[in-house]
């Protein structure tokens, strides 16, 4: 574990320096002297931990206590006149026993084995700075427990199908993009302090989808394939299951602590990832009332269109007495799902002959407006510019009808689209206004579906979009008060294999060390470094910056000869195993890169639904929530 | 340079359910009934729907037929696969996009794919390919050996012959429609023939209003969701790039070294 190699290393180093201070050459050893007295013993620090039952009166619904202090009498036993310092750990939230949401969280087994291994985390922090530490220097104990609540804002970047095997192929292209060998690169991510594992399973899943992972990320709670923001208590698809399963999001908790708020994702904001930071859906596809059936809108469920415009009005509905501003900041694509079935409200940017999904004839975005009278709505890369963030509170930005551009296709857009860097700082800008802090969740979208579509340099391409924007955030913000968490919700089925030569073009052939041709395989044809293990298959759409294009042909499995194609090229789509109509997610774990208050409790691997609970304890969520409703 | 031939129209070739996109084809009159008057009023190109019948023959042996309806509503035209119960709709947008959509009516459902832009595929700008199945392009290729009729009712006749195959186009310009196209290949040979026509705008335009009520789906959130039995089974179909880009011969097989973006 890095805490404790850095402990260790702290204890190696004065030796390493002892040994080589002296230049000239060592002189003989004088006769030993006599033994000196024995010192006296020197003063261990302790840290007691005592678990808490339910009806505590520091815990009411149980925890655990931790006392530190120096061992005075050296007794080894941490006496009641020796405790400097006593925090507790309580299981959050039961004071607001009246809100069914919040009890379906803390009931949940999911949610309370995270919230221990948060404990646990603080834990092996405090001993691993305490043993190095605490002995010479009790206040550092206290500043390494005193963390929680210090983040005063949160950032959440999601690399939606950003697995392990992209994030290296995707700072190798970054590195090589600028002239260099590209392995040493790395992204702004990777240079963050904390990193660790997740397990991204969903409970009835081996291999997840992006609504039950963010579900885990948002609400600290797993749950199953294909449902928002419910637990696995939903059956998908059945409305009436969803009453009594919904959980709570950390944007929620921090909408009720008063802090800004804001989503941006490069995909429709009412797809899966984005949705389940403030949705609650028994199905994913409920974008707006045209995709649901009718008995769940007889049944009364609310399709996720209707849920973002109406954030506000229904946190408020699920808490009594809360009175909360709604969401500050909204960006991304998805206009279909706001906009009436009507070609009078389409937007002058419509691709489509009529714009809006919307069969209930409503113009979410009109009523936004209406709500949001002093907000402003963009829907294109003008507007956007023109956005003053020293005058705008509020901005609802839907920049394409679906989802918008791959970051490579960027520049076909109609009427242009932002980059998620700039969304990034446009959101912060807003946001930060607000002394009580925020919390940001930015989604970088489109590198799940080039994935999909089995195009690398999609994938890699947006990869590196997100990049720049969490470097955009690093900049803007204050590491002792913003925690930052980089992570993905699933990875893909995507590899770099083979045994390139350094420096070797991260798309291209394999050409081995000490080679200048291309390496050729047992089929005499060469081979790229990246590619799937299932997918659509081979293609060259040479200079196409549209991954998607792919879809206009039929899968095709196995190897083509590769001599003649330029595997470099944005149009290129990597080679399959297996055919499928589209490449899939991967079921293995995704990393976690954290920076600021909080981000040591990233390491290890960890459920992925231990996020949440890493952001509420570096910010405070719940507590500083519930202190609201009081 | 390609075969010019290669760069025609597609062939729809129906399989089942399933369709594949064939290279070039045709040939067989058809008249087309416009009724004369004194001062010619042709009836408009922008409503219409025509049906023709494909057939696949090799020598005397007929090995395929199939019956594909053209279906064009102004900025919107439909190519019907009769057998399939499958419409693909483009639709010519504002910003010079053509948008394609596939609706296969027996399940009413409908995949949303991406806008062709202008600088992307060589093919997808061109309007007329979609709406006359023969593009301008490629009818300026090729040379007009004959013309009967007049007015609405006149029929030019084109021919090319390339090493690669011999293609004749019967071709309305008051209507912008094929009436006949035939390309043969040594002993093989296909034929479009246009069998009828009809030109009842309000018909017309309750074929494109029942897909108003489809379930649709976005082309890049096909891969989100395995688990939905329309998709798994319908996605597997190509679109009809794959005749577009030449890339791909008719047996699928890639065409290395020959596209031209």
């Amino acid at each position: 574990m890095k805490i404790f190699k850095l402990s260790k290393l702290a204890t190696v180093l004065p030796l390493v320096c002892i040994l080589a201070a002296c230049n000239g050459d060592d002189g003989e050893n004088g006769a030993t002297g006599p033994a000196g007295t024995d010192g006296a013993p020197g003063i261990n620090s302790l840290i007691s931990q005592t678990a808490l039952p339910v009806g505590n009166a520091d815990c009411p619904n149980s925890g655990v206590k931790l006392e530190s202090g120096l061992d005075a009498n050296s007794d080894g036993v941490l006496d009641a006149s020796e405790v400097s310092q006593t925090e507790f750990v309580c299981a959050t939230g039961m004071t607001e026993v009246s809100s069914a949401q919040l009890l379906t969280s803390l009931q949940n087994t999911w949610f309370q084995e995270a919230s221990a291994e948060i404990a646990a985390a603080r834990q092996v922090w405090l001993e691993a700075t305490g043993s190095a530490a605490a002995k010479a220097d009790a206040p550092e104990l206290a500043k390494a427990s005193g963390i929680k609540g210090k983040a005063k804002n949160v950032i959440l970047f999601v690399g939606d199908g950003m697995g392990i095997s992209t994030v290296t192929a995707s700072r190798i292209l970054e590195g090589q993009m600028r002239g260099e060998l590209g392995e040493e690169n790395q992204l702004s991510f990777e240079t963050m302090p904390f990193a660790g594992l997740a397990k991204t399973y969903n409970v009835d899943s081996q291999t997840p989808d992006s609504a039950g992972t963010m579900t885990a990320m948002m609400s600290g709670v797993k749950t199953d394939v294909g449902v928002i923001g419910v637990s696995e208590e939903i059956e998908r698809g059945d409305c009436s299951t969803v009453a009594g399963n919904e959980l709570i999001t950390s944007l929620e908790l921090a909408e009720i602590a008063g802090k800004s708020t804001g989503i941006i994702s490069t995909a429709r904001i009412t797809h899966a990832t984005p949705a389940a930071t403030y949705a609650k859906s028994a199905d994913r596809n409920w974008e707006d009332i045209s995709d649901m059936p009718e008995s769940a809108v007889t049944a009364g469920c609310k399709d996720i269109a209707d849920q973002l415009v109406n954030f506000e009005a229904n946190l408020e509905a699920r808490f009594a007495g809360l009175d909360v501003d709604g969401i500050e900041v909204v960006m991304g694509g998805g206009r279909r799902h706001f906009l009436p079935k009507d070609a009078a409200a389409n937007s002058p940017d419509a691709v489509s002959e009529v714009e809006g999904d919307r069969t209930d004839g409503r113009n979410l975005v009109t009523e936004w407006q209406s709500q949001y009278p002093q907000g402003t709505y963009v829907f294109d890369e003008t507007g956007f510019d023109s956005i003053n963030t020293d005058t705008t509170s509020r901005i609802f930005g839907l920049f394409n009808e679906s989802h918008m551009q791959y970051e490579a296709d960027r520049g076909n857009d109609i009427s242009g689209e932002p980059s998620i860097a700039q969304m990034t700082a446009k959101a912060i800008d807003v946001l930060d206004n607000n002394e009580a802090g925020f919390f940001l969740m930015v989604e970088s979208g489109r590198i799940d579906h080039a994935h999909h579509a089995g195009n690398a340099y999609g994938a890699l391409t947006d990869t590196i979009a997100l990049s720049e924007a969490v470097d955009q955030a690093m900049t803007m913000t204050d590491p002792s008060d913003t925690l930052i968490i980089v992570t993905a919700d699933h990875g893909h089925v995507f590899t770099i294999a083979g045994y390139p030569k350094r420096g070797n073009p991260i798309l291209g052939k394999v050409v081995s060390v000490g080679s200048t041709e291309p390496a050729l395989a047992a089929d005499d044809m060469p081979y790229t470094t990246v590619g799937y293990t299932n997918g659509l298959g081979v293609r060259d759409l040479g200079a196409e910056t549209d991954s998607d294009a792919i879809y206009a042909f039929t899968p095709v499995s196995g190897r083509a000869d590769l001599s003649n194609v330029d595997t470099t090229m944005p149009g290129y789509h990597q080679e399959a195993l297996v055919p499928l109509s589209s490449e899939t997610h991967s079921g293995e774990d995704i990393g976690i890169y954290a920076s600021g208050p909080g981000a040591f409790l990233v390491n290890g691997t960890n459920e992925q639904n231990m996020i949440f609970h890493v952001m509420d304890y570096a910010a405070d969520l719940a507590e500083q929530a519930n202190a609201k409703l009081d | 340079m390609r075969d010019v031939i290669s760069q025609l129209p597609f062939v729809y070739q129906l399989t089942g359910n399933f369709m594949q996109i064939k290279y070039c084809l045709i040939l067989t009159l058809g008249c087309l009934s416009v009724p004369a008057t004194a001062k010619v009023q042709c009836p408009s190109n922008e409503f219409l729907q025509a049906r023709y019948e494909v057939v696949t023959s090799s020598g005397e042996q007929e090995l395929k037929r199939a019956d594909l309806t053209l279906i064009r509503a102004a900025n919107k035209v439909a190519h019907r696969f009769d057998e399939a119960n499958i419409s693909e709709v483009w639709f010519h947008n504002s910003h010079q996009q053509i948008v394609p959509t596939r609706y296969f009516e027996t399940y009413k459902r409908a995949i949303e794919y991406s806008p062709v832009e202008k600088i992307h595929g060589k093919q997808e700008r061109d309007w007329s390919l979609r709406f006359q199945l023969v593009s301008d392009l490629q009818i300026g290729q090729m040379q007009k050996i004959a013309t009967i009729g007049k007015d609405c009712e006149q029929i030019d006749t084109y021919q090319m012959t390339t090493p690669a195959a011999t293609v004749t186009l019967k071709w309305n310009p008051a209507l912008l429609l094929v009436e006949s196209l035939e390309r043969s290949t040594g002993q093989n040979k296909v034929v479009w023939t246009r069998k009828n026509i009809d030109f009842d705008k309000k018909q017309i335009l309750a074929y494109f209003a029942q897909f108003n009520d489809y379930q649709t789906t976005d082309y890049a959130d096909i891969g989100d969701d395995h688990t939905d039995p329309f998709l798994a089974k319908m996605i597997k179909l190509g679109f009809i790039e794959d005749g577009a880009s030449g890339f791909y011969d008719d047996q699928g097989t890639a065409l290395s070294g020959q596209h031209s973006h």
